[in-house]
């Protein structure tokens, strides 16, 4: 694995290339391809990857309904994001819903893969696991709503069983819990899964010698499954970050009615330029949203790169 | 789209047109339609009665002028489509969606046009628009930072009206004051029944009830000074404070249904028209959502919402959703003789009969369900919903301030307090 990754590496880079001052043809023609092959794909990632960027960073420096003129405003957005305390509240959802769900979700996903590694019948209770991933978050959202109200499935149930006094779930400050507790469910299979292949490259015969060392499965976790299948879980953490800045549709419609934004208790960043933007009877404030976006790009950028750096291990050979 | 769909189609649109055909049969001729081919994009979809009202007098239309209507049926949130149109250059001559969405949207850049002069055009019965559409409904509607606030001919209206059951026992007369509201609600409690129904996260709903208490407390314009005023000042006065206390007397004495604190819209919406709860304070669009719900011994009925005695006001809300003209329109024109056609018994006339909504004819039928509102509506004043807020403002202040309050974790007091620090930070904000 390791191995054949270096050499793609090489050979897509032509910085790599100098180091061998060798002429060979094969490296001649190498180099003439390589504009004519990189260039199509460079073209697409500008015009529709870096000049929107460029574009929403000039807008948000600007005030814009959409249509009509602009009118340049300097940091007012970014000042106004500063002073917005439902921006802060959107921050600090993301932030939870990135660490709190994340480390729950990852802790679940280990946990099953410690007990599924050797069980019979893996393929399909991986199958059953992975599950909730293929539905729509919306149809959770929508439901939640059925099974936790009041008098919904889930206090029915309590109320068999001898508990009248439920929890109230759907209170709005039991909201945002109940969407991570979601979350944590739909995404605790995806990654299991992805996990989980990795773990299946591992050869057999390290856990008979961890065994025959006396090691007992949560010692084999430690110092064979998870060192081995590092660059795997690795790249989970990454989709993990990436996808949860852009949690948007469950809290859209989780609590939020027809005619109707959710409750700014729930807003994630993706939450708040959207309806920076589009909230059905505000002004739309294009130029805010834009601010928002760049915002919460930077954050994942940032979180991005750090949590690459936390994570980088000398591959393992297998 | 394969064949199979594009024949049926077709099928579809020489059966509407025979429809038309067959509508347009007798009078006609009169109108002040004199053809100009346009482009409608509507806040429809196709198969909504609405937009089957709408298309059987374009086709009549079509046919009486020799004008070629292009219709988008967009669906709701056609405005997404207008504004990025706008952007592009490419503009509809006809939109329709409520005045708020209208407003926010387009009349606060001056996208919409002047529409005066639509009322005083002649429409498909021969009539003067002003003479059978009901003008009041959208003369207080707001500018939206815009130049003027004519840019809406209203063809259909949502009230928010007090509902009930006209068979409740809980329930022998509208109440004529608030006093005997709750008067209602005592007895109903009595006899171990909610009286104020109620859903936790339908806080937009809950709202009404400050609305209307603050305005019969405060009168007209008053919820408009609560949010507009950047010191927060406003929100010490005696009326606010009181309209709190009022709201947190509902809580207090025991009066909301149980469980309307937890529960998701539209479950409590549900169990009041299975019969658990007595006062609805929702808009008229309740009959149509509740329709399949309701039991047998069921009668909608409504009541303007009553008087607390602090003031003269006792306008019924009222949300006008009618035609608009962007001023990027190139064919403006003929978008409003359109408009003028529409507006007549014959053809608006039609959004009672076969859509099931209130019109804004000024005495147009009402649907049996609505006939209550229908009568609260010739009786009291029209008047904007919140005085015309909304938007980031509720989400970001209102909205949290009054969820605690009406969910019974804040006071009165506590609900002022909140309410102007979210405000005054607000507008701190807003710069």
């Amino acid at each position: 694995m390791t191995t054949s990754s270096t050499t793609l590496a090489a050979g897509g880079s032509p910085a790599r290339g100098k180091r061998f001052p060798t002429h060979s043809p094969m490296e001649r023609v190498r180099r003439r391809v390589f504009w004519p092959f990189v260039l199509p794909a460079l073209a697409g990632m500008v015009i529709f990857y870096f000049a929107p960027i460029v574009f929403v960073a000039w807008l948000s420096l600007n005030k814009w309904s959409g249509f009509g003129p602009m009118r340049f405003v300097g940091t007012a957005n970014y000042q106004q994001l500063w002073l917005d305390p439902t921006f802060t509240t959107s921050i600090v959802n993301t932030f939870k819903i990135l660490v709190i769900v994340g480390v729950i979700t990852f802790v679940l996903a280990f946990a099953l893969t410690l007990v599924l590694r050797q069980m019979t019948g893996k393929h399909f209770v991986r199958s059953v696991l992975f599950f909730p991933n293929l539905i729509n978050a919306l149809i959770f959202a929508i439901f939640a709503g059925m099974l936790f109200n009041p008098n919904g499935l889930v206090n029915t149930a309590l109320h068999w069983v001898g508990i009248t006094d439920a929890p109230k779930w759907l209170a709005p400050d039991n909201q945002f819990t109940l969407i991570m507790a979601i979350l944590i469910w739909s995404s605790t299979g995806y990654f299991t899964s992805i996990i989980m292949s990795g773990v299946d490259q591992i050869p057999p015969y390290y856990y008979e010698a961890a065994s025959l060392d006396g090691a007992g499965p949560i010692r084999q976790f430690f110092t064979v499954t998870l060192p081995l299948s590092w660059d795997v879980v690795s790249v989970c953490a990454i989709l993990w970050t990436m996808s949860s800045v852009k949690v948007f549709e469950l809290i859209l419609v989780f609590g939020g009615t027809r005619a109707s934004s959710p409750n700014s208790q729930n807003w994630t960043t993706a939450i708040y330029v959207y309806l920076s933007a589009f909230q059905a009877n505000a002004g739309r404030a294009f130029g805010l949203a834009a601010a928002a976006a760049l915002v919460s790009l930077a954050l994942v950028a940032v979180l991005t790169l750090g949590l690459r750096r936390l994570l980088r291990r000398e591959a393992i050979e297998l | 789209m394969n064949l199979k769909g594009v024949r049926g189609v077709a099928v579809a649109l020489v059966a509407v047109g025979a429809l038309a055909l067959a509508g347009c049969s007798g009078a006609g001729g009169g109108s002040d339609a004199k053809g100009g081919s346009f482009t409608y994009w509507s806040m429809w979809s196709e198969k909504e009665p609405q937009a089957k009202v709408i298309d059987a007098a374009i086709k009549a239309y079509e046919k009486e002028t020799g004008a070629k209507v292009t219709v988008q049926w967009q669906g709701r949130n056609v405005l997404d489509q207008v504004t990025a149109g706008l952007a592009a250059g490419k503009t509809p001559d006809l939109v329709d969606q409520g005045y708020d969405k209208l407003g926010t949207a387009l009349n606060s850049q001056d996208a919409l046009a002047d529409l005066s002069d639509v009322w005083g055009k002649t429409n498909a019965d021969g009539k003067k628009v002003a003479d059978v559409v009901n003008k009041s409904y959208v003369e207080k509607i707001p500018a939206y930072g815009g130049s003027s606030n004519k840019y809406l001919i209203p063809y259909t209206v949502s009230t928010v009206s007090l509902f009930y059951n006209a068979n409740s026992p809980y329930v022998k007369e509208a109440p004529a004051s608030y006093d005997d509201l709750l008067k209602d609600c005592a007895a109903a409690k009595a006899a171990g029944v909610g009286c104020i129904v109620s859903d936790s996260d339908a806080i937009w709903a809950a709202e009404y009830w400050f609305d209307y208490l603050l305005n019969r407390n405060a009168g007209d314009g008053a919820m408009k000074k609560l949010a507009e005023d950047k010191t927060g000042a406003e929100w010490d006065s005696a009326a606010v404070k009181k309209t709190a206390e009022q709201v947190h007397q509902l809580i207090t004495d025991g009066y909301m249904v149980s469980g309307y604190d937890a529960s998701q819209y539209p479950a409590g919406e549900t169990a009041w028209a299975q019969g658990q709860g007595v006062f609805y304070l929702t808009g008229s669009w309740v009959t149509a959502e509740t329709a399949k719900t309701i039991g047998a011994d069921w009668k909608y009925a409504s009541a303007n919402f009553p008087s607390t005695g602090g003031s003269s006001a006792d306008g019924v809300s009222v949300l006008p959703f009618g035609f608009a003209v962007p001023t990027a329109a190139k064919n403006a024109d003929a978008a409003k003789a359109f408009i003028a056609y529409f507006s007549s018994e014959k053809y608006e006339g039609k959004i009672a009969t076969e859509a099931s909504n209130l019109t804004a004819l000024k005495d147009g039928q009402a649907p049996a369900e609505l006939a209550s509102v229908q009568e609260v509506l010739s009786k009291a004043a029209p008047r904007v919903t919140f005085d015309g807020e909304g938007g980031n403002y509720f989400s970001k202040v209102f909205d949290p301030a009054f969820g605690d309050l009406w969910l019974g974790k804040t006071t009165a007091d506590q609900f002022v307090a909140n309410g102007k620090a979210a405000h005054v930070q607000y507008w701190k904000a807003q710069g």
